[in-house]
């Protein structure tokens, strides 16, 4: 019986850590496409981070 | 990995940065100076001298072509990053406790402290991104918070379209900084506010606290997010930005109260939280003082601490960090 609380318990404790996960993820997704419609309606460019001109220095 | 040791300060680092390709880092320190290192062997590059006062806070520009820095000596300073020149000094009433580039490079703020009769002011400056070019002595804008707690860090939203700073009170201010008017003002820390580092696009970002919390905010709406709760007060917080989403903060009793105690008890610790699942997994152990300021590497593969002992250790992450899953 304890045995099953527990599995219970984790199983509560890993949806709770899924559902915030998910939450990130969707704030993430609302405000990353927002950002790009403001960027472009402003005509600004990203500049990529990768965008070839690093050089490693050996 | 054994992290590297960045030996060359003699006092107490105040800040790091990596630069946007993170080959390079600059660090500034009560020692009045400012170095700057490569990052994968930690090899000194240069010396940026001129400070006649502890240097508090650097930022670089996204084409690593200048850096700005603020000192106790009333100065903010524009460098050169390639040949150490000192291409531009603000000079200002009180200290410079701050400085950040907006992200195209066009201005940098300024959080200024408040001293007898002078108010503090996030002061925003033009830059000319040409070092070549002659830089302009008048500000912008200049922003004071009349009446209200000083503010001790600050940093731009996104597309320039607001300032936030942190106060000495625990408040956040998103300011409209065009018209010095405050958008919104929240206080969700109970101390002091010691860093503020925002995410790569700047719609969110961090802030740590002397209350021991990091926390984290969105910069459009000041809308909290997620809480990081510590046992030690905090002076800086980070984002790894790849691999892993996590917040590295550090901190530590100062040198003060640490006598009053034992030395272990000091927790001179950076410690990994889960960002989204607020959860700690993981401390670094090195620094024989507070951590000061944190800065991990664009590409997610390393991280810097700086300590009130002197030294910038630079970890690069072990094969099981990128291993690393949480069950969800």
């Amino acid at each position: 019986q304890d045995l099953a609380a527990g599995d219970a318990n984790t199983a509560q404790f890993i949806a709770g850590r899924r559902k915030a996960i998910e939450e990130w993820y969707g704030w993430r997704k609302q405000c990353e496409k927002k950002l790009a419609e403001e960027r472009k309606a402003l005509g600004k460019e990203l500049r990529s981070v990768d965008d070839g001109k690093s050089e490693t220095i050996e | 990995m054994r992290p590297i040791l960045l030996q060359g300060h003699t006092r107490s680092l105040t800040q790091i940065k990596y630069n946007r390709e993170g080959d390079l880092i600059f660090s500034v320190s009560k020692d009045k100076v400012v170095n700057v290192w490569y990052s994968h062997n930690g090899e000194r590059l240069g010396t940026y001298s001129g400070h006649q006062g502890s240097v508090w806070t650097v930022d670089v520009n996204s084409t690593s072509t200048m850096i700005v820095t603020g000192s106790a000596d009333n100065s903010a300073k524009l460098w050169d990053v390639r040949t150490g020149r000192c291409l531009k000094t603000w000079e200002f009433k009180t200290a410079v406790k701050r400085v950040d580039f907006n992200e195209d490079d066009t201005m940098v703020l300024c959080v200024t402290e408040e001293r007898m009769g002078f108010s503090g002011t996030v002061t925003v400056l033009a830059v000319n991104p040409n070092v070549e070019a002659s830089q302009s002595d008048e500000p912008i804008a200049t922003i004071v918070n009349t009446g209200g707690p000083k503010a001790v860090v600050a940093g731009w939203g996104n597309l320039n379209k607001y300032i936030i700073s942190g106060h000495v009170d625990g408040s956040i201010i998103q300011w409209d900084w065009k018209n010095n008017e405050k958008n919104l003002s929240i206080k969700p820390h109970s101390d002091l506010i010691t860093d503020i580092q925002f995410s790569p696009d700047r719609t969110y970002f961090i802030t740590s606290s002397k209350d021991k919390t990091a926390q984290i905010f969105e910069s459009e709406s000041l809308a909290h997010k997620k809480t990081y709760t510590t046992d030690t007060p905090l002076n800086s917080a980070s984002f790894t930005p790849k691999y892993q989403e996590f917040v590295i903060v550090g901190g530590g009793q100062d040198a003060m109260s640490v006598t009053t105690t034992s030395a272990r008890a000091g927790k001179f610790e950076s410690r990994f939280y889960h960002k989204i699942l607020e959860e700690e997994v993981g401390r670094v152990r090195g620094h024989f003082g507070p951590i000061n300021t944190i800065a991990v590497h664009p590409d997610g593969k390393s991280y810097s601490s700086g300590g009130e002992d002197g030294y910038v250790r630079v970890h690069h992450f072990d094969p099981d960090y990128f291993k690393f899953k949480i069950e969800s």
